[in-house]
């Protein structure tokens, strides 16, 4: 059997692999946005779809054609064949004479540094460039085909973990569809941030995690996370808004009992003034009994959170940007002010040590 | 369903609506003939200072009943001057009258210098070093202590770490029970972060504080109130009272990061002080080391530290002389208002003067005062 053959059977193979996986996933995918489209938001999980499939089925038959490279006996079959497969359309020469007349131009200027002189000898330059392409070497190649696949093997692994919180982001973002539908845009977009933000910094956020990788990465990564706090208090102030009016309503709805209520027993209520008063009171009490519960408590509590969180990033992303600046910035003072606070409790123990000593000096 | 609004004729909301302009022309009238806003105009001596926190002495303007002097301390979100607001309404000047020898702390103003002062420089710093002053100062070995609100838990606090230099300890309107469902500020701040806000604003803002407190009776406070004053629109007095009152609404000091954590957390969060596992600084306070006479007055309307907050005192101290004073009124009534003066001030008055003749009996057997009063007293 002609085993030039066989490699590239076996390249084709994989290839027909990759695009059968491929399609399949196209197809789950196709399938779980229809079913999602059609039966509401359960749909989208009901399925048991994973974005990570779309990985699979093109990351695993690639994978598996490195590997099987890599353990090929005859490189030199490799070489021939992809020799072969490139000599028609004389890829050397032709990358030769893409650069050639670059070369030429650059060497029939004044600025000729010798040291350059080889690089940019066409005749040299061919010769590199047939040192790194050139396939000349089987032991290079069986080492490339080995990392090639091990790369793709651990790329498989990490892509998993790596498109796990994406998979998620994108099947919350799915299930806010219904939202979006009804009209719900701001609300929906906001969760959608929160969620592809949650994405992003459990994958890229993680690696920009770094220590001093460089100072604007901090910038970049706190602008990211401050849009998200921002996002996260609107979607609470948003809620709260929506807690006032509907409690306003119901106020408002008692308020007209109160004065019906009047206006039958007593004839007509006398103006404005009696008016808000009963609005004041009806008002008082129907917030008080919303105020007075532990699910406002709380709900309270996270939306003061989240405002906090906002203006708190917002500082340091301040601080960031005037570091560099001839300032002294906010946990520059704050330091400093714990000195001060520090150095002062000192100063009163001390006069109070020396004021318990006074006395026992005058007696001694 | 009537239509309730076609009951108001034209004629009424004519008639109305042009009062009213009236009022409000004459309140804008009034409003400008006011330049200054006096407040705090009790004669009073700086005798202390440390840091920012200054200790007054209000010259004494009658004959002294109360030999031992009396230190008032307050929240540290209010200023001094609340308690002597207005000249003829005046708890510091009725008390002088009635033959007490005053002091009082000034908090001050934090700003994000103090940042890191925590309770444990409060009171076992700033509040201890008035006492010892205090003290030293006038030879008597005790002192009455007399703490408002958030001052009387502070008061209660260093009245169990250092009974030995508390003759009496009077408490009025003092959250002391975290726990109860009573009021909202018990319920809201269980569920604010500290930690975020401590690190925040590194001092919280007077403002912040004073919008909850406003959030609480949002209705009256903020519409109701401003209505009733275009009532007394033409009497400049009433408008400067009103005034006052507002200038020292409004006049809140913040509170340093710190010390709210530690009140937020310690306090309202985990009740320490009730369970008996609270420290301050490294210091525990066991309630049942409050031997010294109590009074301890609640407001029977307030609805910022309700009674069912202030009341477990009396249970939880160790002292056998201890009064509940029941006060018809609600949390500011208490420092303002005219039942205030004229009931409530003769009242701790007499119990201190009372105490301050009772000192043989007490040490000598004793002996357990617990009267019932005349009036709202309950034991």
């Amino acid at each position: 059997m002609n085993k030039g053959a066989d490699v590239v059977d076996l390249w084709l193979k994989t290839q027909k692999e990759f695009m059968g996986s491929w399609l399949e996933g196209t197809r789950k995918l196709q399938d779980v946005l229809s079913d999602f489209i059609s039966s509401g938001e359960q749909a989208a999980g009901g399925k048991g779809f994973d974005f990570r499939d779309i990985y699979s089925s093109w990351m695993n038959p690639s994978a598996n054609y490195f590997a099987g490279q890599a353990k090929a006996e005859d490189f030199k079959v490799v070489e021939d064949t992809f020799q072969k497969l490139f000599s028609d359309s004389n890829v050397y020469m032709k990358l030769f004479n893409i650069w050639k007349p670059i070369f030429s131009k650059m060497q029939e200027k004044t600025l000729r540094p010798d040291s350059y002189w080889d690089m940019m000898d066409p005749a040299n330059y061919m010769k590199i460039l047939e040192e790194v392409l050139g396939f000349c070497s089987p032991a290079a190649m069986a080492e490339s085909y080995k990392q090639a696949a091990k790369i793709f093997n651990i790329g498989v692994d990490s892509a998993k973990e790596f498109s796990g919180p994406w998979s998620e982001a994108f099947r919350k973002n799915w299930q806010t569809m219904p939202g979006f539908l009804d009209g719900h845009l701001s609300d929906s977009i906001l969760k959608n941030f929160h969620s592809m933000f949650g994405a992003y910094d459990a994958t890229f956020g993680k690696a920009l995690n770094m220590p001093a990788v460089w100072k604007d990465r901090e910038k970049v990564e706190l602008c990211l996370k401050s849009f998200d706090d921002l996002s996260s208090y609107l979607e609470k102030s948003i809620e709260y808004q929506y807690r006032m009016y509907s409690t306003g309503l119901k106020a408002m709805g008692r308020v007209m009992e109160a004065i019906v209520g009047r206006t039958n027993g007593e004839g007509k209520i006398g103006g404005f003034s009696e008016f808000l008063d009963i609005w004041v009171q009806e008002n008082e009490k129907t917030f008080h009994e919303m105020f007075n519960t532990e699910e406002f408590a709380k709900f309270q509590g996270e939306y003061l959170d989240s405002a906090l969180n906002v203006r708190r990033h917002y500082f340091k992303l301040m601080e960031l940007h005037l570091y560099d600046f001839p300032v002294a910035v906010r946990s520059e003072m704050d330091d400093l002010y714990k000195q001060v606070y520090e150095l002062k409790r000192q100063v009163r123990s001390l006069q109070k040590t020396v004021k318990d000593l006074q006395p026992k000096e005058a007696t001694a | 369903m009537n239509a309730p609004f076609l009951t108001l004729d034209a004629k009424g909301i004519i008639s109305e609506a042009g009062n009213f302009t009236s009022k409000f022309i004459k309140t804008m009238e009034t409003l400008s003939e006011i330049e200054e806003i006096d407040v705090g105009t009790a004669p009073k001596e700086l005798v202390f200072r440390e840091d920012k926190i200054k200790l007054y002495h209000y010259i004494p303007t009658a004959e002294i009943k109360c030999s031992v002097p009396v230190l008032i301390t307050y929240a540290l979100v209010n200023r001094y001057y609340m308690l002597d607001l207005q000249p003829d309404r005046s708890l510091i000047r009725n008390l002088q009258q009635l033959g007490l020898d005053l002091y009082i702390i000034d908090w001050d103003y934090p700003t994000k210098v103090d940042m890191y002062l925590s309770l444990d420089d409060y009171i076992n710093g700033y509040l201890n070093d008035c006492v010892d002053f205090i003290r030293e100062s006038t030879g008597h070995r005790k002192v009455n202590l007399m703490g408002i609100c958030q001052g009387g838990t502070f008061s209660t606090v260093y009245s169990a770490i250092y009974p030995g230099k508390i003759k009496n300890l009077v408490t009025l309107v003092t959250p002391i029970d975290f726990a109860g469902n009573g009021g909202l500020l018990n319920l809201w701040a269980r569920y604010f972060n500290a930690d975020t806000l401590a690190d925040t604003f590194k001092v919280i803002p007077g403002d912040f504080l004073n919008n909850g407190f406003l959030m609480m009776m949002p209705f009256t406070l903020n519409i109701s109130k401003y209505k009733e004053m275009l009532e007394f629109t033409d009497s400049r007095e009433k408008m400067m009272n009103f005034l006052r009152m507002e200038k020292w609404i409004f006049d809140s000091p913040g509170q340093t990061g710190e010390c709210y954590r530690q009140f937020m957390k310690d306090f309202y969060q985990e009740n320490k002080l009730i369970k008996g596992t609270l420290k301050i600084g490294d210091r525990k306070v066991d309630l049942k080391n409050i031997t010294m006479p109590l009074l301890n007055v609640y407001a029977k309307a307030d609805h910022l530290v309700p009674p069912n907050s202030t009341k477990p005192l009396n249970e939880l101290v160790g002292s056998k002389d201890k009064e509940l004073y029941e006060f018809n009124g609600g949390h500011i009534g208490v420092f303002v208002g005219s039942r205030s003066q004229k009931e409530l001030a003769p009242a701790i008055a007499q119990w201190l003067i009372k105490r301050a003749h009772e000192n043989a009996t007490e040490r000598a057997g004793g002996k357990t005062v617990e009267k019932k009063r005349a009036g709202r007293r309950k034991k």
